[in-house]
Order: structure tokens, then sequence, then C-alpha cells
């Protein structure tokens, strides 16, 4: 596991070319991606969980006063090498001021090989990257491509889904179908669903780096003893190897159809610094269809299990069941494009709710709309309503049942 | 001598105005199954004429497309590539007919690619998968692209009765190509309906 970990290190993070390449367009300006994210945002209601509280969204109220607030999001740098027609590199890094703690990380560093075009094609990875999961973020940076916030369910990919793997892709045709298999296995992932359990779902472009700390609301009487105020998703500590598995089908129709399945395969028991290993294991379900020329609906739903410790009569000290699911319709309109999604999303604790009570349920709407004002910058502008009942917002001494909405834009400069 | 040549020049006169009589044109008209029209559908009819001259056209990439998507071109001709887009591209094509590969990495690069075999030749980006690009290679005249009414005149074609294929990316058919029959001398306009298909978004970009 350790033999594998390092080599998978070696070839993520160096990602650095063999001397075979030396002649391959690995610098200059067309090899680096620079994105810059500028905001300013209006929002009242609940602390947001960035500032300890247990505000669903990227920013939150001064406990309860509107706040106004422009600053950086996020300054983003991508170096893509292309070795040659096959092989290619990606390693990115991001600063993302509002994140407690290191504000500067890695992002994703992989190598990834595609053969040639053909009646079957090939793909590998080599790395740390997010599993092919979002159908909202794209690009070098893995940003979100149609507004400013992701779903719940990508959110959460983006805060406790990355991993350190080695994966590998068949794609090939049936007749008039598209068909491909992915599968993986990686380590990194160990305290996947502390954070879903803690705090739960959440609206938020935030991404975890490599070394990122992400802070936790007040803790359950249950909890607190046994779990450190933040949760570090990278972290590996119980050497198990996980993995996940994909499919993905392309009908001769305007629409396509993926599967996929994820476990971490943690231990539940190991532990450092007072964090755990969680054995967390989920589906995603995603659809993506064309309604007419201009309109694009994406739907996702992710549900799955975690847990921690070990199992007694009365369960295990965590077992949480979340769910999550929301459609997406973006139309051409004018020099942009308008957004809308719908999101819903729940938790649903199996043990010991007395202590340590997770359970929530939620829903959220977004508009948003998104134009190229210039060959390198983009403007959107969103509006995201969030509204939750979670019992354990009372650990923090706050009501149950909270309604929030933010307004925002973004002002996005690509070089 | 003088005679035998005049006697020569004589019947070839007449074998030109004989074509010349039978010569016609060839409307065709491409549809959907809601009737729209259906624009960049290439007609090719299989009769004997010339070869065409090569040309010099171009193909640039610009919003993460090829532009034009389809193209048709004489033997011989010369594509050039350019890129318009802020970011890289890297074309190329694995068709039997012309094996290529670009990597058009600056704004406003241009480079040449030359098709020296007549064929169907689809060229992609390594980059952005969703790009595709359509060029046919030909040496036949009577060849065309439909434009945005979905119509399309064939001129000059010889008496008889010809093949006339009907090409379309998304058409739902054997190689995407419908096969009819035509004689534009007894029947001057075709109307072809098609069934296309509508693609499906493509594949995220991780």
């Amino acid at each position: 596991m350790r033999a594998l970990t390092a080599a998978l290190w070696t070839l993520g993070c160096a990602a650095l070319p063999a001397p075979a390449f030396a002649q391959a367009d690995l610098i200059g300006a067309e090899a680096i991606d620079i994105d810059v994210d500028l905001r300013a945002s209006v929002v009242g209601g609940e602390t947001g969980w960035l500032d300890g509280g247990f505000g669903k969204l990227r920013e939150g109220g001064d406990a309860g006063e509107t706040q106004a607030r422009a600053d950086i999001a996020s300054v983003n740098l991508a170096w893509k090498p292309q070795l040659d027609f096959n092989f290619s590199g990606l390693v990115s890094f991001a600063w993302q001021p509002d994140l407690p703690g290191d504000d500067v990380g890695l992002s994703e560093a992989f190598v990834r090989f595609r053969s040639n075009p053909g009646a079957v094609r090939f793909g590998a990875r080599a790395g740390v990257f997010w599993p092919p999961v979002s159908q909202e973020h794209s690009g070098s940076n893995w940003l979100v491509t149609d507004s400013i916030t992701p779903s719940a369910a990508n959110s959460w990919i983006g805060e406790e889904v990355k991993v350190l793997g080695l994966e590998g892709t068949v794609e090939t045709t049936l007749g008039a179908h598209e068909l491909g298999l992915t599968g993986a296995v990686f380590a990194h992932n160990e305290t996947s669903g502390t954070i879903l359990s803690d705090r739960g779902w959440a609206l938020h472009d935030v991404r975890t780096m490599t070394n990122t700390d992400l802070p936790l609301p007040p803790l359950s009487p249950g909890a607190a003893p046994y779990q450190a105020p933040i949760t570090s998703p990278f972290w590996e500590f119980d050497d198990r190897l996980g993995f996940y598995a994909r499919a993905d089908w392309t009908p001769p129709l305007p629409v396509t159809f993926n599967a996929f399945y994820y476990d971490n395969r943690g231990d539940g028991v190991t532990s450092r610094a007072m964090q755990s290993s969680w054995r967390t294991r989920f589906w995603n379900i995603g659809a993506m269809a064309n309604l007419g020329a201009r309109t694009v609906a994406k739907s996702q739903v992710l549900f799955g299990n975690t847990l921690v410790g070990t199992d007694t009569p009365f369960g295990y000290p965590v077992d949480v069941d979340f769910a999550t699911a929301y459609l997406l319709v973006s139309r051409e309109i004018g020099p942009g494009k308008l957004s809308v999604r719908g999101d819903w999303f729940e938790t649903s604790d199996n043990s010991f709710e007395a202590y340590d009570n997770n359970n929530e349920q939620g829903w959220a709407a977004m508009l948003a709309y998104k134009a190229e004002v210039a060959d390198h910058a983009a403007v959107v502008v969103e509006i995201q309503h969030v509204s939750s009942d979670r019992y354990g917002r009372a650990y923090g001494g706050v009501a149950a049942d909270q309604g929030q909405t933010l307004v925002q834009t973004a002002l996005r400069i690509g070089l | 001598m003088t005679a035998r040549l005049l006697r020569w020049l004589g019947a070839l006169a007449l074998a030109f105005s004989a074509v010349g009589a039978h010569a016609a044109d060839l409307t065709v008209t491409v549809r959907d199954a809601s009737g729209r029209p259906v624009a960049d559908a290439v007609v090719i009819v299989d009769a004997p004429g010339r070869a065409p001259e090569p040309l010099q056209v171009t193909i640039n990439q610009r919003d993460m497309q090829f532009v034009p998507s389809v193209v048709v071109v004489p033997v011989g001709s010369t594509i050039a590539f350019g890129n318009l887009d802020p970011f890289r591209h890297h074309v190329y094509s694995f068709s039997p007919t012309r094996r290529f590969e670009l990597k058009l990495f600056g704004a406003g690069q241009t480079r040449p690619v030359t098709f020296e075999r007549a064929g169907l030749v689809a060229i992609g980006c390594n980059i952005h998968d969703a790009m595709q690009g359509f060029i046919h290679v030909v040496s036949t005249p009577f060849v065309r692209k439909t434009d945005a009414t979905g119509r399309v005149v064939i001129r000059g074609l010889p008496g008889g009765t010809h093949n006339v294929r009907v090409w379309h990316a998304q058409l739902r058919a054997p190689g995407n190509q419908l096969t009819l029959s035509a004689d534009a001398a007894r029947t001057p306009t075709l109307n072809v309906p098609v069934r296309l298909r509508r693609p499906a978004p493509s594949h995220h970009d991780y």
C-alpha cells in the first residue's frame, strides 16, 4: 500500500516529462491557465460554515445581520503539458483566501494517457484528482461552468472526495450506442463523510486542496470528545485502498447517462489527531440531455452511507445515510446562458440520536446568468436560496430551521 | 488530310453539341422529419466529369468549433487550419484518407494540410472531444453542400440516370449516407427527406 501510494505520488505530483518528450510543448504561455475569480456578495441569515457556523452557503450573515462583501474568491494556476498525442499532464494549484488555515494548495496533479481514436479507446490517469462525478465542473482548474455555486452533490465532491488514485477507462461503440467503463483504486480519502455527518450538506464552490483543513460547526456532546473541530479530507492513515467504478451510456438519442459507485473502504477505527477513518460508500446516477439546440438539462442523484467506529449492540457510533438530487436547466439567451437549478438533500441518522443527532432535510433553488464580456473575461450573476432543518444546530445555540439567500456576482478572468 | 481533319473536327463539334443539349441542372432540397431545411448536407452525383482544380480553403477553430464544420474540396486542395480561440487546440485525423496531427497552440496560428486522395476525412481536437469536423475530398465536379435553406443545385450534369448520394454528419443511415437515383433532364428537382440524430451533450472533460 505504502509502495503504491509513493509510486502514485511520484507520478501525480511530479508529472515530469521523460527525456523522450524533450521536444514536446511543456512550458510557455500555451501550457499555463490562470483563472481569477473576483466576487461581490450580499447575504443575511445564519453564520456561514467557513466562519464556524452551520450556514450552508459560501458566505453567511453575521449572527443574522446582512453582510455585503467584495473579495478574491480564488486564484487558480494550472500547468497542462501536452507531451505527445497520447500523453498529457496536469498540475493545478489554487489560492482560496476564504479557507481557514492553509489557503494555498495543490488541487490536482496527474499524468494521463489516451490511446488513438479507434473502435476501442483506452485511457488512464495516475495522480491526485477528483473522481469523475461532477457534471458541473470542468477545465484545468476544475471550476463550475454554468453558475457560481454547484449543487449540493458536487459541493460535497469538491469537499470530501479528492483522491490519490490510479484510474483506467475503456470507451467503445456498440451499434449506435457509445459505452464507457472506468475503474480506479485510490488512497488519501480517509475522512470522507465527516463533514457530511457533522455539518450536513452545503452549496458552495470552495474546493479541498491536498493540505486543506475544513472547519466543522459546533459538535454534539456525543461527537466532541472524539472529533477534532476540523476535518482533513485528503489524509491517509489506515493504509487501505478504496475503489470506484463508473459506466457511461450514450444511446442514439440526445441524452447520456452515467452510474458511479464509490467505496473508500475505511476501517472505521484508525485515527490520527482526533480524526478517524470513516467508511463511506455512495452511488451517483447522472444524466444530461439536449432539449433543443440551445437548452441542456443535467441531473444527478447521489446517495450512500457513512460509518465510523465499531458495531455495538446499539449500532455504530456514527451511522448516517445521505442523499441528494438536483435538476439543472441551462439555456442560451442573448449573449450568455441562463441557468436554473433545484436541489433536494437529506441526511438520516441511524444511531445514538440522543447524543449526536445528524438528521437533516433541506432544499435549494438557484438562478444564474453567465455572459462572456471579453475574450478573457466572464461575468456571472447568481441568486441562491437554501432552506434546511437540522436538529444539530442546537449544539451551537441556533434554531434548527433556517433559510438563507445569497446574491453574488463573479468576475472571472481567464488567461 | 485536310478533309479528314475537317471531318474529325466536325464530329467533335457534334459530340459537344450533343452533350450540351443533354446537360441538365439538378436541384436537391434536404429536409428533416419536421420539414426543416438541413444545412451542411453534402450531395454528390456519381456522373462522369472532369476533376475540378484544387482549392485553397480555411477551417478555423472558433468558440471550440470547427468553422466551417463541413467542407468539400477537390483532390489536391490545401486547407489552412487556424486557431481563433484564446486557448490551445490539437487538431487531428485518423481517417485512412488523410492522417495528420497539428498543434495549434497559439491564438492566430495557422497550419496548412494538403489532401491528395479522395474520401471522407473526420477531424477532431485532442484537447476538446466535443469538436468534430468533416472534409469531403472529391474528384468529381458534381458535388455541393446544402445552404441554410437545405438546397443545392448541381449544374451541367450529363444525360442519363445517376446515383445521387446525400451525406450528413447526423444522418440516420449506414455511413451517414442515403443513395438515390435521378435523371436531371426528366426530373430537375429532388426532395430528400432525412432523419437526423440529435447529439447528446458532450461528456464533461474531467
